[in-house]
């Protein structure tokens, strides 16, 4: 090809892109809905299950949370003592109304997916693959496995072989909630009277910015307290299920009248080795 | 150039970035292998073909992401502009060669980035932190060597000419 007419191709090439990334409107060129890393499952797959298992065979899951061990044992006492009561009105009203489906076992609405990648570029997002995959839709929620199951995001798009998930800890994800803290004295308290707005900060971080640091005050959030889903948006399943732990509160840089909390997820969700997809609705 | 050669290599690039670079990050700072392929294309590849290989190493990046179209192929694009422009006056196999250009690629690439998310934020208001976009070039720079060097043992495979403006 001659030289000028290829330079005159790549500054097209160049504009073109230019114009995508920088002057045309983002639903344009928002490729949050594509399924192209389908494509490289056979080569993403098992890097991402090697390198996840070397790392969690050499490094120990760091704790983040610097309460003393005496808060700790005593949450854990208190939530023993609460399992034991919600199991036994579990059991009655399992007896009285049969609605097993709506005690929370979410497995019953759940199929299990492998993770196959993360995301490539600077969001956090996941692949997803299995048997079943015809099953997962757009917008269907998306929880962690293990023992404890979190809130983790939500499925932005589906193809023949996988499913992309946008994570609650991408930059932009908008979820509501509320803060539930424990106490010796009081147990387990939930502030509904706040409601906190959630947005991914990218980087496995999430922020609330909407709440007037007095009312923060008054209402004793502090740091290791859970924030937990309360949005009309989502399945009413799923209400109250956790999505992260308060990391750090302080005034807002540029608005120090509110409070700028810092949430982080129990576990880093961008090496997840399975997660929950709801694929049917209670 | 091998054309066939490149799209192999562009193809694990993509697979080691989707599978690999996020279960390694450090501090949020994952390295960007695509990156390391569009070094070494632009450091041996003739200009011409140098330069597309690396737009289409771009936009297949960014067909592979969630991402925005048009980023990364620009992002790449300079990066492949600057590292043709230099390609003759380095020494192509040694490591400090490898390390600046792969650092120089990744601060193009995180300011082209940065620039982007303070333009053409998540949410009003929200701008992502851009330490981890360069934390991850020098995090890449560091792999360069080991990476660069192995692909130019097997830079045959790759048939690059040395007559300039061929594809």
């Amino acid at each position: 090809m001659p030289r000028v007419q290829f330079n005159q191709v790549f500054f097209g090439l160049m504009m073109l892109s230019l114009l995508g990334a920088f002057v045309l409107p983002p639903r344009a060129t928002d490729l949050g809905r594509t399924s192209f890393q389908t494509l490289l499952i056979p080569i993403s797959r098992p890097t991402y299950r090697i390198a996840n298992a070397i790392r969690s065979h050499f490094e120990s899951q760091p704790s983040e949370d610097t309460r003393s061990a005496q808060t700790i044992e005593q949450e854990n006492l208190g939530l023993k003592q609460q399992i034991q009561r919600m199991s036994a009105q579990i059991e009655q009203l399992e007896q009285r109304a049969g609605e097993r489906a709506s005690l929370g076992g979410f497995e019953t609405y759940c199929t299990r997916f492998e993770v196959t990648a993360a995301d490539s570029d600077n969001r956090d997002g996941l692949a997803i693959a299995g048997s079943g995959i015809g099953a997962v839709r757009v917008d269907q929620s998306v929880l962690s496995s293990g023992v404890v199951i979190d809130l983790i995001g939500r499925i932005t798009a589906v193809g023949p072989l996988a499913a992309r998930v946008r994570l609650i800890t991408d930059a932009g994800f908008t979820i509501t909630g509320h803060f539930k803290s424990y106490s010796t004295a009081g147990g387990f308290e939930e502030n509904k009277d706040l409601p906190a707005i959630v947005i991914g900060h990218g980087a496995g971080q999430m922020l609330i910015d909407n709440l007037w640091i007095k009312n923060v005050r008054d209402a004793h959030v502090q740091i290791g307290d859970w924030v937990v889903l309360s949005d009309d948006t989502w399945p009413r399943a799923l209400q109250g299920v956790r999505i992260g732990r308060v990391a750090s509160i302080q005034p807002l840089p540029k608005q120090s009248l509110f409070a700028d909390i810092r949430l982080a997820p129990e576990q880093n969700l961008m090496h997840l080795n399975d997660v929950w997809v709801m694929t049917h609705q209670p | 150039m091998r054309w066939l050669s490149f799209f192999i290599l562009a193809y694990i690039a993509l697979g080691l970035q989707a599978g690999l670079a996020r279960a390694i990050e450090w501090n949020g700072a994952a390295p960007n292998f695509v990156l390391l392929a569009v070094v070494f294309i632009a450091l041996n590849a003739p200009r011409d073909a140098a330069l597309l290989a690396c737009f289409i190493l771009g936009a297949m990046h960014d067909l592979t992401s969630q991402g925005t179209l048009g980023l990364l192929a620009f992002s790449y694009g300079l990066v492949a502009t600057f590292v043709v422009g230099v390609q003759q006056a380095v020494r192509r196999r040694h490591p400090v060669t490898h390390f600046t250009l792969a650092l120089l690629g990744g601060i193009v690439t995180a300011i082209v980035l940065s620039v982007h998310g303070w333009l053409r934020p998540p949410a009003a208001g929200l701008h992502a932190p851009v330490l981890p976009l360069f934390t991850a070039a020098v995090y890449t720079a560091i792999l360069a060597p080991f990476a660069l060097g192995g692909l130019q043992r097997a830079s045959g495979f790759f048939r690059f000419q040395s007559g300039r403006g061929r594809i």
